[in-house]
Order: structure tokens, then C-alpha cells, then sequence
């Protein structure tokens, strides 16, 4: 230990609005978090389970076609199970994650806004969700379509960048809500759970109006009009579509977007006006 | 209750302060954490003293912008603190919890915190380096901040206070837990910060560290400005009581032998590890027991590992001893903490004056 300072103490200095500097750390910091422990590595062993089943199935008397093993796995399983898991795992720990583990306070000690500190990471956290779901998505189809000449010619090429740039875009969603949920209330992953069941589970699936509130809904329009086979009876009768009635892919895409905005908005109101108490040994 | 120091306390308002609480009111529910404080706190080096639940973390937490008053107005350097990022390049807080980024390595910690204040990435290395030497790390900065031992940690969290060289630093507990050598080697370092122009507030509740940082003193008690002024008249009110020091060590039973025989210490007591005791076992025994005349195994231990309560009217005296004898390698003290119960007593006997 040494007597001498680090420097003399500077003049008193102003600024502290939009630093790209501070906000590309804390956007490299937010990525390695989120690259770390258990939590990922739990995901990815769940994201595996799609293709050792469709392996499993193969081996069976008489495997189905790869098209409906894809519209199993790709377009129900995943969607319905991982993709709002993964988004819940991590964008409702967001700030939760920080507050817990007591280390908020050298986020907030810094020259950051807290709505370019909450934007910031939760970009991240959706990059780091959508790069995980891209990986073991494209292993997914490549899973299926082994085997068919489809894998190169169509599959590799197009179709695997539209399912990647689909479920993206619906964890836009994703993670927009549950990051506000993380914001809302402690008990995220629990509300997140029953919400992903009740809603995007149960309710999506009722034929009435009610199910344009869900981020499935806009998921499986999308891949309707994106990915459907020339034939989508299948795709149309199972999640009680009518092909004339379904918005536009456009619209979705605008619905999805403007949805993720309003609770990013609702998500920075919270982190503006909330205090983070950290715990103190003696709380004091 | 304000006891009259006049002297400095005129002193200290005829100075521009730099942290200002106007009237401030913290509430928590129906907790009081801060009942209408006023306080102007001046440049330098400014101890802040009060017992567990003094509102000392409150204080601190409304000036460096993470709480935002009930009432009144905190300013620090003349701007409001609440949601006020651009005032965050001027202060500093080494905070009390004791949490990391536990993957990285010191070094690693310190630069993300000088990049976060917006340093590019040489800067923010050569600044880390800098903050690491400064606090004594630099041997270990490239470990991992997981492996550290207690007194690296606060070492560390200390640097991350200084990366960005603030005007204006929050020391919060700093010597929690730190070994002898350790205290006294952050008590230098804070002394040289307030050397070269920083101005330092350090909460503590044991009066003997601020003592040996600044004469300047702030005295919280129940959320209320207590006094505030030269630490010697506070001091005198607190030696009519006995300093209760436990000791952290492994060879216990030799080291109680050696501080026994020294003049300044008036009893020792044995307490053991071996049994699971817990420090607020500990703290409870330092609290509500008094001593033999002699030292005693009260509780008795199996093992070597242990802690000894000592009680002094000279505190000073003993804590020069202990370092000395550390330092020659005389004995392996891993932690030493005082309880605030004789401050209690003072506050109890300023508040009621």
C-alpha cells in the first residue's frame, strides 16, 4: 500500500447524458454476465432436447416427415416452451439479477442515465437470447432436414435466417415484458411462469379476439405468412387461422414493435423514479 | 441535541460546504431512517460516527443519489443528488455490502468501473493500475476478486471508489473486517486522499478509526444530528468507558497471554470458533458481558482457531501494541472489530444532556 493518490482530485466536472463510452462497457459487461453460469448452460441443454427427440423419433417404425417434425418442434415446442423461458431467465433478472447480488450500486454510481442504463442492457440481454436461440434453432432444422435434399437447397439458405430473424423478433417481445416484470415485482420468474402457461399457452390458443394480446399470436402469423408451406392447412387448421382474416405480416412485425416500446417506456418510468435499496449487514 | 462546539462548528459553516442536507427526513415505511437533518459538511476529511442503526448508510446513500429524500433537499458540490447522473463523475462511494463482480479479476473490476465513468479503454487500464497501487493491490490484481480475502475486498471496492478521481469521496465501514496492518495501512491511504485536495467522508462506529483519519466529526444517532465538531471532547466522553476489542486469530490462547500482560489492557476473555459461535454471538458476548479481572476460557475450544474479547480504557495505545506485535509476525490476527456499545453509552449521555 502506497501513501501517494491517484492524482489530484480533478476540478468539478459537468456531463453525464449520453456517454457511448460508459453505455458500450456496461453493453460488454451486461454480455459477458449473460454468457456466464448455470443459466446458460441449462438452456442450452433444454434448446438440445428438440433434436434428440426428433432422433428418438426417427428410430421409430414410421418416423413422420420432416415437415411436420419441423412444424412440431420448430413452430410449437420451441416457441411455446423455450423462447419465453430463455427471454424470462434472463430479461426479468436484468436489473433483478444486479439488486440481488448487491452490485447496482456501482451501475448507479456511475455517470449513466437510468434509461440508457435499463435500454442498454436489455439490448444486450436480447442479443445474447436471440444468439442463443439462432445457434440451437439452426441445429434444430439441420436435425430435422437431415438427410433431404432440402437442407442444402432451401433450409441452410433461406429458411433457417427467417425462423432465426422470427424468433427474434418475437423475444423483442419477450423481452420487453418480462424485463418490465422484472422491474414490477421479485417474484418475476414465478408471475413469468403462470403468465407463459395462462397466456401464451392456453390463451393463444382459444379461437377469440382475446389472443391478439399475445406475443404466439403475432409469432404464428408471422411464420404463416413467412415459412408456411404452399399447402398450410396443416399450420392454418392447427392454431385456428384463417389465412384471410390474419393481419399482415407487416402489421405484426409494426404490433410487435410498438408493444415492446410501451413497456420499455413503462420499464424506464420504473427505473427512473424507483430506489434500489441494497441490503447492508446491519441494515442500517 | 447539538453539543456546542462553537469553535468549529463556526469553522466549519464559514466554509463553502460540500455536502449539504437541508432539512432532510428518510422515511421506510413507518421507519425513520434520517429525521430532519441539517448539516453542511466542509472540504477535507470528515468522520461520520454513530452506532448500527444510526442512519450512517442512509446518510450516505441520499448524498451519493441512490435514496431520494422524504423531505428536504441533499445537495452535494451545490447540485441535487437524486437522478442526477452527472454529478456521479464527481463522487465516489466505497460501499458497505460486500459484493462484486466475482468472476473478474481485480484489475478487471476496477477497469470496467473506470469504463463505465467513461474512460476509453487505455485510460481505463492505466487508471485501474494506478487505483490498484494506490490501495495496495497490485500484486494481486490479476486474481480472480472471488478468492480475495476480506481485507483485499475492501481494498478493491476502495479502488473502484478512487478510479475515476472524484472531488469527493463516500467511504462507507471501510475497515469492516480488515486485519491491523490492513486498517492501518487504508487509514494512510484515506489520510493522503484528504492530503491532496479529495474531500472524504468516512461512516464508521468505532470512534477510534475516525479518530486516527480526521478531527472532524459528525455524530448520528436515531436518524438525528447528534453533535458534530472535534473528535477530542467526544472522545473524552467516550474514555470514561471501556473499549471492547474482540480479536479474530488462530492461535488464540497465545495471543490472550501476550495482550494480558500489557498495561494498557484491563481483561481478556476466551471466546471459541470451535462450536460455531458467530460474530453476532460474538458481538452480543462483546456487548452484554463483563469482564473478569483476569483472562479466563469462558467457553472452551478444542481447536487453535479462536477469538479473544479485550477490554481497554486505551484504545490508541492498544491498537499501536497489536499492530507492532502483527507486524513482527508476533501473531496471525485475521480480524479485529470494536462494538459500538460504548458509543451507545455517549450517545445515551448526549442525547439526555
Amino acid at each position: 500500500m502506497t501513501t501517494e493518490t491517484v492524482n489530484e482530485p480533478l476540478e468539478v466536472r459537468s456531463g453525464g447524458g449520453f456517454d457511448p463510452i460508459a453505455l458500450s462497457a456496461l453493453f460488454f459487461l451486461t454480455l459477458r454476465q449473460n454468457i456466464r453460469g448455470r443459466r446458460l448452460i441449462i438452456l442450452s441443454v433444454l434448446f438440445l432436447l428438440p433434436s434428440l427427440l426428433d432422433v428418438i423419433v426417427r428410430f421409430a417404425p414410421f418416423p413422420p416427415a420432416s415437415d411436420r417434425l419441423e412444424f412440431i418442434f420448430m413452430f410449437n415446442f420451441i416457441p411455446h416452451a423455450l423462447l419465453p423461458l430463455t427471454a424470462l431467465l434472463y430479461a426479468a433478472g436484468v436489473i433483478q439479477d444486479e439488486v440481488e447480488e448487491q452490485t447496482l450500486t456501482y451501475l448507479l454510481l456511475r455517470p449513466l442515465p437510468r434509461w440508457a442504463m435499463y435500454l442498454t442492457k436489455i439490448t444486450a440481454t436480447w442479443l445474447v437470447t436471440s444468439l442463443l436461440t439462432a445457434v440451437f434453432t439452426t441445429l434444430t432444422l439441420v436435425v430435422v432436414w437431415w438427410g433431404t435434399p432440402e437442407l442444402f437447397d432451401v433450409v441452410l439458405p433461406m429458411r433457417a435466417l427467417k425462423v432465426c430473424a422470427l424468433m427474434a423478433l418475437a423475444l423483442v417481445g419477450y423481452c420487453s415484458l418480462f424485463g418490465a416484470l422484472g422491474l414490477l415485482t421479485r417474484r418475476s420468474l414465478l408471475i413469468g411462469i403462470a403468465y407463459i402457461v395462462a397466456c401464451e399457452g392456453l390463451l393463444a390458443n382459444i379461437n377469440m379476439g382475446v389472443r391478439q394480446l399475445t406475443v404466439m399470436y403475432y409469432f404464428r402469423v408471422l411464420a404463416v405468412r413467412w415459412l408456411s408451406p404452399a399447402d398450410n392447412k396443416l399450420w392454418l387448421d392447427r392454431w385456428g387461422l384463417k389465412l384471410d382474416e390474419i393481419p399482415t405480416a407487416t402489421s405484426c412485425v409494426e404490433i410487435l414493435l410498438i408493444a415492446s416500446a410501451v413497456f420499455c417506456f413503462f420499464s424506464i418510468l420504473m427505473i427512473t423514479y424507483r430506489e434500489f435499496r441494497m441490503k447492508t449487514p446491519e441494515g442500517s | 441535541m447539538h453539543l456546542d462546539l462553537a469553535s468549529e462548528v463556526a469553522r466549519s459553516v464559514e466554509v463553502t460546504p460540500v455536502i449539504a442536507f437541508e432539512g432532510v427526513s428518510k422515511w421506510y415505511g413507518n421507519v425513520i431512517g434520517l429525521n430532519k437533518l441539517t448539516l453542511r459538511i466542509p472540504p477535507g476529511v470528515t468522520g461520520l460516527l454513530g452506532p448500527n442503526g444510526a442512519g450512517k448508510s442512509t446518510l450516505l446513500q441520499l448524498a451519493t443519489g441512490q435514496l431520494m429524500p422524504s423531505q428536504g433537499t441533499v445537495r452535494v458540490l451545490g447540485q441535487q443528488t437524486w437522478n442526477n447522473p452527472s454529478l456521479m463523475r464527481n463522487i465516489g462511494l466505497c460501499p458497505e455490502q460486500d459484493a462484486f463482480w466475482e468472476w473478474m479479476t481485480g484489475l478487471d473490476f476496477i477497469r470496467t468501473c473506470a469504463r463505465l465513468s467513461g474512460m476509453g479503454r487505455r485510460q481505463a487500464t492505466a487508471a485501474a493500475e494506478k487505483a490498484m497501487h494506490v490501495v495496495g493491490m497490485t500484486e494481486n490484481m490479476n486474481r480472480a476478486v472471488g478468492g480475495y480475502s476480506k481485507g483485499m475486498r475492501q481494498r478493491t471496492k476502495l479502488a473502484q471508489a478512487l478510479v475515476h478521481v472524484p472531488p469527493v469521496l463516500f467511504l462507507d465501514e471501510p475497515f469492516t473486517g480488515t486485519d491491523p496492518v490492513a486498517r492501518r495501512d487504508l487509514i494512510e491511504v484515506i489520510r493522503g486522499l484528504g492530503s491532496a485536495g479529495h474531500s472524504v467522508l468516512v461512516s464508521s462506529h468505532v470512534l477510534h478509526e475516525v479518530q486516527a483519519l480526521t478531527q472532524n466529526i459528525v455524530l448520528l444517532h436515531r436518524g438525528r444530528l447528534v453533535a458534530e465538531g472535534n473528535v477530542r471532547q467526544i472522545r473524552d466522553l467516550i474514555d470514561r468507558h471501556p473499549h471492547r476489542i474482540v480479536l479474530v486469530c488462530d492461535d488464540y490462547r497465545s495471543l490472550a497471554a501476550e495482550v494480558v500482560a500489557w498495561d494498557d489492557v484491563e481483561g481478556v476473555k476466551v471466546v471459541s470458533r470451535n462450536g460455531a459461535p458467530t460474530p453476532e454471538a460474538l458481538r452480543s458476548e462483546a456487548a452484554s458481558d463483563r469482564l473478569p479481572d483476569a483472562p479466563s476460557a469462558s467457553l472452551k475450544s478444542n481447536g487453535r482457531e479462536g477469538s479473544i474479547l479485550v477490554e481497554t480504557r486505551w484504545p490508541d495505545e492498544f491498537y499501536g501494541k497489536l499492530t507492532t506485535l502483527v507486524a513482527k509476525g508476533g501473531a496471525r490476527v485475521r480480524e479485529v472489530y470494536s462494538e459500538d456499545d460504548n458509543l451507545e453509552a455517549v450517545f445515551k449521555y448526549l442525547v439526555s444532556k
